[in-house]
Parts: C-alpha cells; structure tokens; sequence
C-alpha cells in the first residue's frame, strides 16, 4: 500500500505542491505535510553545522590533511554508483515533496552534496580531530 | 534469495571489500588506532537515528520488499549497520593517511 501511495506521489509529485508544502498520504492514508526544502534544512542541521564549528576550532589542523578530503571524497563515487543503482531499481526513492526537485541521473541534487561532499568531509575532519587527542594502544 | 536482504546484501557488496583492502594496506596502523574508527563508527549509529527522526522514512518510499521489517526510532536496521560500516571505512582510509605521514601535526618532539 505504502509502495502503490508512493508510486503515486512520484507520478504527480510536483503536482501536490502548494506555498513549498507538498501533501503525501502514508500508509495508514494518514496526511503527511512535508516542506520540499526539508532534506536541506537536514543538511544545515546535521552536517553543515558540525562541519562549521570543526572548522573554526581546527582550522590549520584541517588545512594541515586537506589532500586526504580529496582522496577520501573520490571513495565515496562508489558510494553515489550504489545509491543510483538503488534508485533505479526502485529499492528506495526521494520523493519531489522532499527536495527542491533538481536531479542528476536518478538523485537529486542534495544527495549529491550531502553524501558526496558535506558527508565525507564531515566524517573525515572528525577522524583527523578524534586522532589529534588519541594515543597507541598497545 | 529472499528479497527482504536485498538493500542489506547490496551494500555489502560494495564495503566489505573495501575493508578488506583497507586491512591488507594498513593492518599495522590500525591495529594502534584501532579504537578511532569505532568512535566514529559510533556517532554512525546517532546520524541514522538523525535520519529516521528527520524523515519519517516512510516519506522516503522505501519498498518493503527489499528491506527487513525491522526499524529503530523510524530508521530501518539496515541504515544503523549502513552507516556504522560507511563511517568506519570512511575514518580507517582517514588514519592510514595521517599516521602514513612521517611527522604529523601536533605530535611531540623529544
């Protein structure tokens, strides 16, 4: 049920959305409101922030390993090859509703700068951090 | 193959062998930072929690075909596991090239 509602949803996606609002049925046919700037704001919530107070507060650490974001930012392609594989076979989808409804290949536009980018360097600036303090273990 | 594995197994697919050339490139460095990755591997678990509490993850149309009928605070188990192995491969990459270079930042000097 919760496949067939999505389904729909797809189809008429942009079609639903009024004032940035888009209205999606769940499956119990429960009204969902949802803002289509939502997985944006997720960013700035989740990944921005934390990558801004790393950044003020260990700058030249940061800027010390800046080669390894690169390095570790092309491992991540894979990661993007598996996500629009998953995409296309319909294993999970981004519904228009959630996002500002730009694409590429089959993901849109955030997922790109979330998984691509903010993601990786966000887990990678932590490491270099949480490394600074650590000590051997034997 | 049940189809219920299918999300789990194709992510698998793709980070297993990842770790495995990880460990044969940096098993020493590692094995002395060992505990680094799983702090990292650890604030995985909160950002698929972030995740499920965010979206609703019914509102991302997952198709329950392919996944297991199991969830956590609206995030599906597969994405707790998903996350915890992607930032733990992510912070091993990450040590092996810090600790690769001969004197890192912030280190003492006798």
């Amino acid at each position: 049920m919760q496949y067939l509602t999505s389904q729909v949803f797809l189809l008429e996606g942009r079609g639903f959305i009024k004032n940035k609002i888009a209205i999606y049925f769940d499956c119990s046919n429960k009204k969902i409101k949802m803002l289509s700037y939502s997985y944006l704001v997720w960013l700035l919530i989740f990944l921005v922030t934390p990558l801004l107070f790393m950044w003020v507060f260990y700058q030249k650490l940061l800027r010390h390993y800046a080669h390894i974001f690169v390095v570790n930012g092309l491992l991540v392609v894979f990661g993007l090859i598996w996500d629009n594989w998953g995409t296309a076979h319909r294993l999970w989808s981004f519904p228009s509703g959630s996002n500002v409804g730009y694409r590429f290949l089959y993901l849109p536009i955030e997922e790109y700068i979330a998984f691509g980018v903010l993601f990786t360097f966000m887990v990678t600036a932590l490491t270099i951090i949480i490394l600074s303090y650590s000590k051997v273990t034997k | 193959m049940n189809l219920h594995y299918l999300y789990l197994v194709s992510f698998l697919i793709i980070i297993l062998p990842s770790f495995i050339i990880l460990f044969y490139l940096g098993h020493k460095r590692l094995s002395k930072y060992w505990h680094v990755p799983l702090y990292v591997g650890g604030i995985g678990f909160i950002f698929a929690a972030s995740e499920g509490i965010a979206f609703n993850w019914q509102l991302w149309a997952d198709n329950e075909k392919y996944i297991l009928p199991y969830r956590f605070l609206n995030a599906q188990i597969e994405t707790y596991l998903l996350n915890f192995l992607l930032f733990t491969a992510i912070a091993c990459s990450t040590v092996i090239m810090v600790k690769r270079k001969p004197r890192p930042l912030y280190t003492r000097r006798r």
